[in-house]
């Protein structure tokens, strides 16, 4: 061992048990990039867990636009501000946050490159880049294609476009949600989207109807969501699964036309929720697969291909865990705890993460799902016996208490991430 | 033997709670998802930092039996030991209390 590193161990030991005697110098350097529920999650907690870790976060956008709730905005039940979290509580705890895009990664060097050409060296990396839209794997889908037919499938712009869509659209109208196959971003999204636009049609446009085709026969939550769709919404919403030719070939933006092996769909307005992968820099620092996802190490979650970089939330194969906000933060969590043992020479503890997603299929009509995982067999598996949804024959008082519990969740999620 | 054996498992049990007050125990990380650590967060779903130990040990182990009617807790106690359930009562008992005191906007709970 040389000096430096024993001297950047008993630093990053000094970090994990501070003691006024070890510890001169700078800390270990870990460097985030991605400031969403994963990210920003991560950042925080090393600050917590290791004074000494420096900790420098890096995210181009200026405010946090958050994915969960975000069909609320786009059914008119909630205005996109309350959609939007800054950096600035995250700075005052003592991050470095970086406003930039992080354009390449040197695992060899242990730097990352940013758009200007600044290379932040680390001992750590964490990527959290949340998911990009795999632009071209549907035929027709582009990026001038999602000006059209908006995915809002990243909060913000995309999700005013949709709701505009709506807004405009003459009563009568057909509207279509086009579902993807798996994994992507929140299994159950499409659904708690599609249920919050026929709950916009039924007390606003009540002649319109709503076909969501779906490249899958199965879905999170689905009979819950059934259920409810069938009291809530009888013939006005319908949903097509693959094997009844839901999945869509592809799209013609120009006439809002989606193209499946079985017929052709002309909407008025059309959500189109095309396939994803891991975000861009992901790729660039070579901790993506073949599959477009990242492999990681379920204790450690560090990357299976890039030894010093680890990968959190969306963008991460997280095995039984879905692709959410709670999921990212409770992977964030473990992460930064095994990234501060690895700093201090110690070696990580088999974690225990949990992951609850609430859906609003109506503003007083909640359901979830909740899980908890553990490492077996080189993955995050589901703990045998826990988990599971919200009871099928549920009082509406519990569906009510739900939706409480669902906004509830936001906001402290929201609050402990960014508050 | 017998007795020996019960000693030794209860000195186990001691020292996973020793280890539980110098770092957080597993899973003890995600229950902020729902349950507030921050001060600055409102929220009517009760704060773990500074209950009793006891309680929290009681609750878990109703929640996981059925005893107790949960929203998503019922779900996610069955995923923890008895072993475990003690570390994280033991952890969060410990952690000083923050925040607003109590809890006063109780959720009603869905009635099973």
């Amino acid at each position: 061992m040389t000096r430096r590193q024993f001297l950047r161990l008993a630093t990053a030991s000094a970090a994990l048990f501070p003691a006024p005697a070890l510890g001169q110098g700078a800390g270990p350097r870990v460097v985030v990039v991605g400031g969403g529920f994963g990210g920003a999650s991560c950042a925080r907690a090393l600050r917590q867990l290791g004074p000494r870790i420096a900790v420098t976060l890096v995210e181009a956008s200026a405010t946090f636009t958050a994915c969960p709730f975000s069909n609320a905005v786009i059914g008119g039940l909630r205005e996109l501000s309350a959609q939007q979290f800054t950096y600035a509580r995250v700075a005052a705890d003592g991050i470095t946050v970086v406003p930039a895009t992080a354009t390449a990664v040197d695992p060899a060097a242990r730097s990352v490159t940013l758009a200007d050409g600044t290379r932040l060296p680390y001992d750590r990396l964490v990527l959290a880049p949340g998911i990009d839209i795999r632009w071209g794997a549907l035929a027709g889908y582009d990026e001038a294609a999602a000006a059209v037919l908006p995915h809002a499938w990243k909060a913000g712009e995309q999700t005013l476009l949709l709701r505009r869509q709506l807004e405009a659209m003459d009563d009568g109208g057909l509207v279509v949600i086009a579902a993807p196959a798996n994994p992507f971003r929140c299994p159950p999204g499409p659904y708690e989207r599609a249920s919050l636009v026929a709950h916009y049609l039924k007390t606003r446009k009540p002649k319109s109807k709503l076909l969501v085709l779906d490249a899958k026969d199965a879905f999170s939550k689905q009979r819950l969501f059934q259920a409810a769709w069938a009291e809530l919404y009888p013939g006005l919403l319908e949903w097509v699964p693959l094997s009844k030719g839901g999945a869509v070939t592809s799209v013609d933006a120009a006439t809002r036309t989606l193209v499946t092996d079985f017929g052709k769909h002309q909407a008025k307005v059309a959500n189109v929720i095309p396939p994803q992968k891991a975000g861009r820099i992901a790729e660039a620092a070579g901790v993506a697969d073949r599959s477009g996802w990242c492999p990681i190490d379920p204790v450690t979650f560090e990357s299976k291909l890039q030894p010093g970089i680890h990968v959190v939330g969306d963008a991460a194969i997280a095995g039984a865990m879905p692709k959410s906000a709670f999921a990212a933060n409770s992977q964030a969590k473990s992460c930064a705890a095994a990234v501060a043992t690895l700093l201090a020479g110690g070696t990580p503890s088999t974690p225990k993460l949990i992951n609850t997603c609430y859906s609003l299929v109506a503003p007083d009509y909640g359901i979830s799902v909740a899980g908890v995982y553990t490492p077996s067999g080189g993955q995050l598996a589901d703990v045998p016996g826990a988990g599971g949804v919200s009871p099928a024959n549920a009082p509406r008082s519990a569906r009510a208490a739900e939706a409480v519990l669902a906004e509830a969740w936001f906001r402290t999620i929201t609050g402990e991430v960014f508050g | 033997m017998a007795k020996a054996l019960a000693a030794a498992i209860g000195l186990v049990s001691i020292a996973a709670a020793v280890t539980a007050a110098a770092e957080p125990p597993a899973g003890a990380a995600a229950c902020s998802g729902c349950h507030p650590a921050s001060a600055r967060v409102a929220s009517p779903v009760v704060r773990l930092a500074g209950l009793e130990r006891d309680a929290i040990v009681r609750a878990l182990q109703e929640f996981r039996s059925g005893q107790r009617a949960g929203t998503v807790m019922d779900r996610i106690a069955k995923g923890f030991t008895d072993d475990e359930i003690q570390a994280l009562a033991a952890w969060f008992a410990a952690q000083p209390k923050g925040g607003e005191e109590g809890n006063p906007a109780r959720v009603p709970l869905p009635k099973k």
